[in-house]
């Protein structure tokens, strides 16, 4: 991806702090900065992948840039246009063109309601078609996703869980979105059913030229699927970078650390993995100067004092860190 | 050959439900030797879980163990009485859950939970218990030990409440521990802090362990042998290298297929297609036959069974 590309869409400074209450009088005693300072670009076409452990901000992330939570603080722009302060009229005609698709597919279906009408609901919410015109749509929906027209009138507690992930699909499809989002999409089923839905994923994005921000805690199916891949720690992006320089050529000692952690699947593989010390720190608290200096294995006296800003080290290549990683290691 | 701690031979588990019986284990055996690990592997509902926790004695109503044997260092485990079981559980038998956050009790302190096994099993008192409480919990790399000893559950992070897990699990250094999905609901960071000190413990104490899991790059990392099993059955067993270079069973070769992964880029992934059959409504023939990319005729009508295709090296199919 180069700069040359057209840019979907752009967030600057975005931040995301949630007070948090205690005591009898709920008074205010913090704040969360669950999204901390975060800056990216996504390009017409390409899929961005988000990658990160519980807590570090990328669901969040996704969120807002899908109005769903108000940002604290920061600017998002989604094809040429400012998205903060829109009315509703405006905000709805925007979600047409961003969709989300969910992680847990149990519960991001009304079990009350019939396939037909789950994925119908987009289409009927924005006054597009009626009747007859609406169900062609829809089974044409369901066939894409590799459902039946069969499948219309049945519920969502008939399916196994991969054919309601692709019912998400479905729906999030309906209204030819330029954008959709995936959170942890596939994190929630089966290896077997995981490599039939990113495919599906794959071969949608090939058809109908669609966008992803992929957001995910698991790094092999972020890989699979991503061209840049952006690593967040503590409501920062640490390291973004296009996939192949990322996994190949690592800059953040926390990318080299969560890269090692992950378990490889060939057991004449076994080595010795670089394992982090303790737990992530509390982000109502996050430690001073670089967040990642109670963990780094290369700590030094100036990480505790001053916070790196995220600066392009290669051709894009973005690392958030006062002593980017030079060698390359062999961590894969 | 080595001496077996564990053997499973035949295990059958039910669960009468109102449609009908479903035969989550349908006659599985395995073995584990003294100080190996096995990883049972599978995916959901092929009956990972229950197998261990029929081991465990811990299967509840609609369910029961209606066949077959578990013999612990030669003694049937299905014999006992509740009040033998009782004795054997978390001191010669022990077992990790998935889930930290609701295994341990959140109105007692963790010192508590953990004395509970020494004040049991070995007759301590209070105090010889929280000493040995604090030891335990240094074993298993927790900081400041002495102070945690009085946390309660909610005072900690997930991985630390793995480690407390972990260490009530070990603290009477079973001769077999079953780890159920130990890891699953860690980040990966932590996670490869727990497969770490498993490890270890595992050299350490010697300890027969059975893992059970559905991430084959856990297994890869961890296991000795390796059990895999689909729709209540074994459908290979194999020594881990052999399992991985060269799988017999179309499942096998699938689920090995459709893992993305970190060391190389393919435009698409294998997949198997369809979806795990309802256990009510048991395909005839070999279980796998309406998914398997190789099935003929005779794999719809045939059921196979578990023969040997290579040195230790079992396989359930007609063509393996």
């Amino acid at each position: 991806m180069n700069q040359t590309q057209d840019k979907l869409l752009e967030v600057k400074g975005l931040k995301k702090h949630f007070p948090y209450k205690q005591g009898m009088f709920s008074k205010k005693m913090g704040h969360v900065r669950a999204v901390d300072g975060v800056d990216f670009t996504v390009y017409r076409g390409e899929t961005l992948g988000i990658v990160g452990e519980s807590g570090c901000g990328k669901s969040t992330t996704g969120q807002m840039i899908l109005q769903l939570l108000e940002p604290t603080e920061g600017e998002i722009w989604f094809e040429g246009k400012h998205l903060t302060g829109l009315d509703k009229g405006e905000e709805k005609a925007i979600r047409r063109n961003m969709q989300m698709i969910f992680q847990d597919p149990y519960s991001s279906l009304n079990p009350r309601m019939r396939v037909e009408d789950i994925v119908a609901e987009p289409l009927r919410v924005h006054g597009l078609g009626r009747g007859r015109e609406i169900r062609e749509k829809v089974v044409e929906l369901l066939r894409l996703v590799g459902l039946d027209a069969h499948h219309l009138s049945r519920h969502p507690h008939e399916f196994s869980g991969g054919q309601r992930q692709r019912i998400g699909i479905a729906r999030a499809l309906a209204l030819h979105p330029s954008l959709i989002v995936c959170d942890e999409a596939v994190s929630a089923l089966d290896v077997s059913i995981q490599s039939q839905i990113l495919n599906l994923l794959k071969k949608l994005q090939k058809e109908l030229q669609l966008t992803y921000i992929f957001i995910s805690h698991g790094l092999p199916a972020v890989k699979h699927i991503s061209d840049r891949i952006a690593v967040m720690y503590l409501g920062k992006i640490v390291e973004l970078a296009e996939r192949d320089e990322l996994f190949e050529r690592p800059m953040h000692p926390y990318t080299e650390a969560l890269l090692s952690a992950v378990p490889i699947p060939d057991p004449t593989q076994r080595k010795e993995r670089i394992v982090l010390q303790g737990d992530l720190p509390n982000p109502a608290n996050p430690p001073s100067g670089c967040h990642f200096h109670t963990r780094c294995p290369y700590v030094q006296d100036m990480c505790r004092q001053s916070a790196p800003s995220l600066q392009q080290q290669a051709d894009g290549h973005f690392v958030s860190c006062h002593f980017p990683l030079q060698e390359l290691r062999n961590l894969i | 050959m080595e001496t077996k701690l564990l053997e499973v031979r035949n295990l059958h588990t039910h669960f009468k439900t109102e449609d009908g019986v479903v035969p989550s284990v349908n006659g599985i055996s395995f073995s584990v030797a003294k100080g190996e690990t096995l990883a049972i592997v599978g995916e959901s509902g092929c009956g990972k879980s229950v197998t261990s926790l029929s081991i465990m004695g811990l299967v509840a109503p609609p369910g029961q163990v209606v066949g077959g044997e578990i013999l612990l260092e030669g003694q049937n485990l299905l014999a006992l009485n509740k009040k033998e079981l009782r004795k054997l559980r978390g001191n010669k038998l022990s077992m990790i859950f998935q889930e930290p956050m609701t295994s341990l009790n959140p109105v007692f302190t963790v010192g508590n939970q953990l004395g509970e096994v020494f004040r049991l099993h070995q007759n301590m008192d209070k105090q010889q218990a929280r000493g040995r409480s604090i030891e335990m919990l240094e074993t298993v790399g927790i900081p400041r030990a002495d102070k945690v000893v009085d946390y309660f559950p909610h005072q900690l992070s997930g991985g630390m409440r793995q480690r407390v897990m972990i260490a009530i699990a070990l603290a009477c250094n079973p001769a077999l521990l079953i780890a159920d999905e130990p890891t699953t609901a860690l980040d990966v960071t932590i996670q490869a802090q727990i497969l770490e000190l498993l490890k270890k413990l595992n050299d350490e104490y010697d300890t027969g362990v059975i893992l059970i899991t559905h991430d084959l790059g856990v297994v890869a990392e961890m296991a000795d042998r390796v059990v895999v099993m689909y729709a209540g059955e074994v459908v290979e067993q194999a020594n881990v290298f052999e399992l991985f270079a060269s799988p017999k069973h179309p499942y096998t070769k699938g689920l090995l297929g459709s893992l993305p992964k970190l060391d190389e880029q393919r435009e698409e992934l294998e997949s198997i297609p369809g979806a795990v059959p309802n256990p009510l409504e048991m395909p005839g023939g070999c279980a796998f036959h309406p998914r398997c990319p190789l099935a003929t005729e005779q794999c719809q009508s045939k059921k196979p069974s578990l023969v040997e295709v290579a040195p230790d090296h079992l396989a359930r199919c007609l063509y393996a």
